[in-house]
């Protein structure tokens, strides 16, 4: 029973973590129907530029704060190099692009910093362990929790309760049709992305902390794969259905790693993203996907 | 107020509207009729923005907004109710009514003006916090309406309000647009009910083809009898077969925005 | 008797395979010539030119972009490695291999065999799941099936050795080997992209709800062009085991897919050649910006060691590519297309008697019935209730303002839609709510906003519907004979090599007429046929109108919003209003009808 709830609470924090990658990415795709494979590079330059001002001794909510405000910064910057150029055209072109921002910033990585991995020092209270209702937990894991969920709730907050939130649930569902009721599209599309860059900047703390703060030039690639899973098995097009896949897989993976034979948990991954395979066999628009009838 | 001069626009290889001009004073509502494909919606497709005018200018307040994004021309005080009403399914009644007044600063104005809403439209009322998915069509279309009048606009573009409603729902949408009417607001309509249009507007316009064919008053139109002279030709809807292919170019839907 | 187009172009095949084996022919030569790590060199990228032909093969034909490729590669190399490896070398790196991989060895030439044989069989199982999402998410899931493979050969170490990879495989593919298949593969590649298999997935590619109205299934096309590429994949991946004798999970993971997607995009996904001048300038680049990237020194600047530049160079080359015109240096176009120079095609025989149906000798008499046909979208009832018929041989009218639900209607007739309630009828039998199924029981259509395979000619799009559907339905003999009397008489016969999408509006039109009497229809619909159409141009559509049902006896209903146009042509008028039939009789009644100009001039609502 113990067990069983400590797995609860480390599937719903890893979940809530993919929740923060895979809604930035429907973010981005719901309101303009571009796909950042890129977005994992969030993650990466979060972590990274973490790990550059804690070097230079930059107290950790500082590091931190700057990370976070480079992601939304990247998130923007992106938008205007490799987005742009591409909009309006079929959501592969936008992929194929940041495929290849990808990985020119992984490469920029590699040759700025190094091909290794490195390590941020550890925040000495993310060590430890707290007890809850007499059960022991790992500090990082309930801060994590704690904090994707804060973040989860205030995205949920602000989608359903402000006026911005507003704007993108209506561009979601039809661009052309909030743009003859006012709403600016290019202040939009500015938003619509540093909101997915601090979702992915929020990750990347988590992540790091998960991890031991090992990071390296490819550690966003996992996660933002995830998310993508995450979007997919929740119904592409939907904010909700993005939310869902990554708690899902969360989940998945925590009880999966969890009751494995030891020899087997390598393929974990390889599991799950065959599971998901055999969910869209039997629903192919994804959990929450609805099937559009095209207009003839 | 509004000047369109000589407007000529492109929708894909189709020439849907050709050297249109058409004014509209302040306080008037205008009827801009036509059969179907006639070119209604591009022209105002042009006058919001969605779609870019090949040739000919725009005017607005004495201002150029022939190049303006819909976005700009809704924030220089231009609203419209589009053609299949638009209204986002997924939101409420009341956040399309709050999304309607995008282009406002002043929140506590655009909350009095819901409740305004509310008042003129009762059944949205009963229904703010309903998907507006759920509504039926002419609930939709009163939704579509108010969400138009939220941004407070001085002009207002009705596309087809009354299309695929049922005739009771009809009436209720032309009472709708006679109240505003009386309010002083600037209206250009357009809709599939000629007749009634036109009777209610002060001026009206005709397009065939892309080209205005009559315009006037009623009286000056001609009645019923004008206007189905203006929609088919020169003939009536009698002899129509006599003259057979009489029509040098008919563009199709492609040639509207929906 | 001129065909309207070759089933295959042997000629484009052979002058392309030609001109594409040259440079092949080149690298070989040197390749052999020189030995050491330029033969090595050449020979992966042949290896590689196999992958992205394969890769080519289904994105370029299906437009949905596969991650999953790679993987294929993955499984052809690691399955042909360790079936192709003796056991004693087995034994010391996999000695736990489940199956008893470890026990034998089938050889290098059964190994690579079997090996792409088990995994076609695994790309099928597959495919059917990917072929039935299609679209962004199937891109999505292909990207999921590479890092399954991944993990997979990186994680299963009783099975592939681990991320310290498999070696010892017997070394037996030589560079003239590796040349032998990648020509094989350029040759199987374009017979695709030629054939009708390849047309049908271009077709789903430029317009699937057009594809479906001509009979063509999406998700059976997709994964058949998915196996047949995954195969090939395999292949590549295969050669490469038994070339370079060692492989890790690594080479078949990102690295690899980064490289080949350039090597696809650049030259053109929808080009054969384009793959092959892909390959060469990535391997190329690449090499430049390795050199580059050891350092070098000019004069007093020196350029430390960056081992990031090659990938910085795969990089821009995807983004510049996308960015400027997202079709690759070739788009659509192969080598042949700058030798041969595009003929006119000679004027159609038309000398066949045109007095028999196509369907059988003698006309038949079917009737086309709606019968009280409903369509409810969410609670809104766009339909209700519509009895509607046409007999074959007949011109029917259909007409109402616009919303009055005959766009909807019509989609129910040719199986677009399914309706809430009410069936469709030919005679007595009831035809499936599907656009495939409506096209084979004889009901065709065209649509209001033009869906042609805009980047296909002429003549394949006419022979997607003729071959999917109109030899099934007619003597195949009879069915060009009359395809090719239909396609003189709209004056198609000299555009038959261009591509739809290049074509004037009003021959745009008269194709999509064209191509669904290609399926021999014994019903066409035709929403708004002369929609932007000129005096001169409504007149020839209306004598092909009365064509079609006089001489060849097909049931027409036409929609348009020109009412002198329609009144002319039909025998029988329907007329709807709010979804509702509100009336049916002679163009005469209907021009005299009061209801029917209220509802055109909107007093009736009154």
């Amino acid at each position: 029973m113990t067990e069983i709830i400590q797995q609860l609470v480390n599937g719903l924090s890893l979940g809530a973590t993919y929740s923060l990658v895979a809604l930035g990415l429907a973010i981005v795709f719901t309101t303009f129907g571009l796909i950042n494979f890129a977005h994992g590079e969030l993650i990466t330059i979060t972590s990274y530029v973490t790990y550059g001002l804690s070097v230079l001794g930059i107290p950790w909510a500082v590091a931190i704060t700057g990370g976070l405000f480079t992601a939304i910064i990247s998130a923007i910057l992106m938008e205007r190099i490799a987005f742009r150029p591409v909009r309006g055209k079929p959501p592969t072109t936008s992929l194929l692009t940041s495929f290849g921002v990808s990985l020119i910033l992984q490469a920029l990585i590699v040759i700025i910093v190094s091909p290794r991995t490195k390590t941020v020092q550890q925040w000495s209270w993310l060590g430890g362990s707290d007890i809850v209702g007499g059960l022991v937990f790992p500090r990082y894991q309930v801060i994590t929790l704690v904090v994707a969920l804060i973040a989860l709730l205030a995205m949920v907050f602000t989608l359903k309760k402000t006026n911005i939130g507003l704007e993108i649930r209506g561009a979601a569902e039809d661009l052309e049709g909030v743009r003859l009721l006012g709403v600016r599209s290019g202040r939009l599309v500015v938003v619509a992305f540093a909101v997915s860059g601090l979702l992915a900047g929020i990750a990347a703390v988590l992540i790091m902390a998960r991890t031991g703060g090992s990071i390296n030039p490819h550690m966003g690639l996992l996660p933002m794969l995830s998310a993508f899973v995450a979007v997919v098995l929740g119904g592409f097009g939907s904010l909700g259905g993005a939310v869902l896949g990554g708690f899902i897989l969360g989940f998945l993976e925590v009880s999966l790693r969890a009751w494995l034979p030891q020899s087997a948990v390598g393929l974990t991954t390889a599991i799950i993203f065959a599971i998901v395979i055999l969910v869209l066999r039997i629903k192919p628009s994804g959990i929450m996907g609805k099937v559009i009838e095209e207009k003839v | 107020m509004l000047k369109i001069d000589s407007l000529s626009a492109n929708y894909g290889q189709i020439k849907a509207v050709r050297n249109v001009s058409l004014t509209i004073n302040p306080g008037e509502l205008v009827a801009l009729l036509g059969a179907n494909g006639a070119g209604k919606t591009t022209t105002l497709g042009c006058i919001m923005g969605t779609v870019p005018p090949a040739s000919g200018e725009i005017f607005f307040e004495n201002k150029n907004i022939s190049r303006l994004a819909p976005e700009d021309t809704v924030r220089s005080g231009i609203s419209i109710s589009p053609e299949g009403r638009q209204i986002l399914r997924s939101l409420t009644v009341y956040e399309n009514l709050m999304l309607g007044a995008t282009p406002r600063k002043n929140r506590g104005e655009v909350k009095a003006d819901i409740d305004h809403m509310f008042d003129r439209f009762p059944v949205l009322f009963e229904r703010s916090s309903q998907a507006a998915g759920t509504l039926s069509g002419g609930e939709a279309q009163q939704l579509a309406i108010a969400r138009a009048l939220m941004a407070s606009p001085r002009l207002l573009l009705l596309d087809e309000p009354t299309l695929g409603l049922a005739p009771k729902l009809v009436d209720r949408v032309f009472e709708v647009i006679t109240d505003l009417k009386k309010t002083g607001l600037t209206i250009l309509l357009v809709d599939q009910n000629a007749t009634r249009a036109m009777e209610l507007a002060d001026r009206t316009y005709v397009l065939r083809q892309g080209r205005v064919v009559a315009e006037g008053t009623a009286k000056q139109i001609g009645g019923s009898d004008g206007l189905s002279m203006a929609y088919l030709g020169n003939e009536t809807a009698d002899d129509v077969s006599k003259n057979g292919l009489n029509s040098k170019v008919k563009p199709n839907q492609k040639g509207q925005v929906s | 008797m001129k065909k309207v187009a070759k089933r295959l172009d042997i000629k484009r095949v052979v002058i392309r395979s030609v001109l594409l084996t040259i440079p092949l022919t080149i690298a070989v030569l040197v390749a052999t010539g020189t030995g050491g790590s330029i033969s090595r060199l050449i020979t992966v990228a042949m290896i590689n030119l196999i992958i992205v032909l394969g890769i080519q093969v289904f994105t370029g034909n299906t437009g949905i972009v596969s991650f999953g490729h790679i993987g294929f590669a993955a499984l052809g190399a690691y399955l042909t490695g360790i079936l192709a490896t003796e056991p004693d070398v087995k034994g010391f790196r996999i000695p736990d291999a489940p199956f008893g991989l470890s026990k034998f060895s089938l050889g290098p030439v059964l190994g690579l065999l079997v090996a792409v044989l088990i995994v076609t069989v695994l790309a099928f199982a597959l495919g059917t799941v990917i072929s039935r999402i299609g679209g962004i998410s199937a891109t999505m899931v292909t990207l999921a099936v590479l890092i399954i493979v991944y993990t997979v050969m990186n994680d299963w170490v009783a099975f592939s050795g681990g991320a310290e990879g498999f070696f010892g495989i017997p070394v037996t593919a030589s560079p003239v080997l590796v040349f032998i298949f990648a020509v094989f593969v350029l040759v199987i590649a374009s017979v695709y992209k030629e054939s009708i298999p390849g047309l049908r997935a271009q077709a789903v590619r430029e317009d699937e709800l057009a594809a479906r109205a001509m009979g063509v299934s999406p998700p059976r096309t997709r994964l058949w062009s998915w196996t047949l590429s995954a195969a090939i994949a395999a292949t590549g991946g295969g050669l490469l085991a038994l070339f370079l004798g060692s492989i890790t999970p690594r080479d078949f993971y990102l690295k690899l897919t980064f490289a080949t997607v350039a090597m696809l995009f650049v030259g053109g996904v929808q080009s054969v050649s384009g793959a092959v001048i892909g390959v060469i300038l990535i391997t190329v680049g690449n090499e430049i910006f390795r050199w580059l990237s050891n350092g070098f020194t000019i004069g007093a600047i020196t350029v430390p060691q960056n081992p990031g530049m090659t990938d910085i160079f795969l990089g821009l080359v995807i983004v510049v590519t996308m960015i400027s015109r997202g079709s690759g240096l070739m788009g659509s176009r192969e080598v042949e297309d700058f030798v041969i120079k595009t003929k006119k095609s000679t004027h159609v025989d038309i000398a066949e008697s045109r007095k028999t149906s196509f369907i059988s000798e003698e006309i038949v008499s079917k009737t086309l019935r709606a019968d009280s046909l409903s369509k409810s979208f969410g609670g809104l009832l766009a339909v209700k209730s519509v009895n509607l018929e046409v007999e074959t041989g007949r011109v029917v009218g259909l007409i109402g303002p616009n919303g009055s639900g005959k766009s909807t209607l019509l989609n129910m007739l040719s199986g677009v839609i399914p309706p809430t309630s009410g069936a469709v009828l030919i005679d007595s039998n009831e035809v499936a709510a599907s656009s495939e199924e409506a096209s084979r029981e004889g009901i065709a259509r065209t649509f209001q906003n033009i869906r042609l395979f805009g980047d296909l000619t002429v003549a394949a799009n006419i022979q997607i519907a003729l071959d999917s559907v109109g030899t099934k339905r007619a003597n195949p003999v009879k069915a060009e004979a009359a395809v090719s009397s239909i396609i003189s008489k709209l004056n198609l016969t000299d555009v038959l090599d261009r591509k739809a999408n290049t074509l004037p509006y009003g021959l745009q039109r008269k194709l999509e007429i064209a191509r669904a009497m290609a399926l021999m229809p014994n019903f066409v619909l035709l929403d708004e046929p002369v929609a932007g159409m000129n005096e001169v141009e409504s007149a020839e559509i209306a004598d092909v109108i009365k064509m079609l049902a006089e001489d060849l006896g097909v049931g027409v209903v036409v929609v348009d919003h020109d009412l002198p146009f329609i009144l002319n042509l039909c025998s029988k008028m329907f007329v709807m209003e709010s979804g509702k039939l509100i009336f049916s009789g002679t163009p005469q009644e209907t021009r005299q009808n009061e209801a029917v100009i209220a509802a055109y001039l909107g007093s009736g609502s009154n």
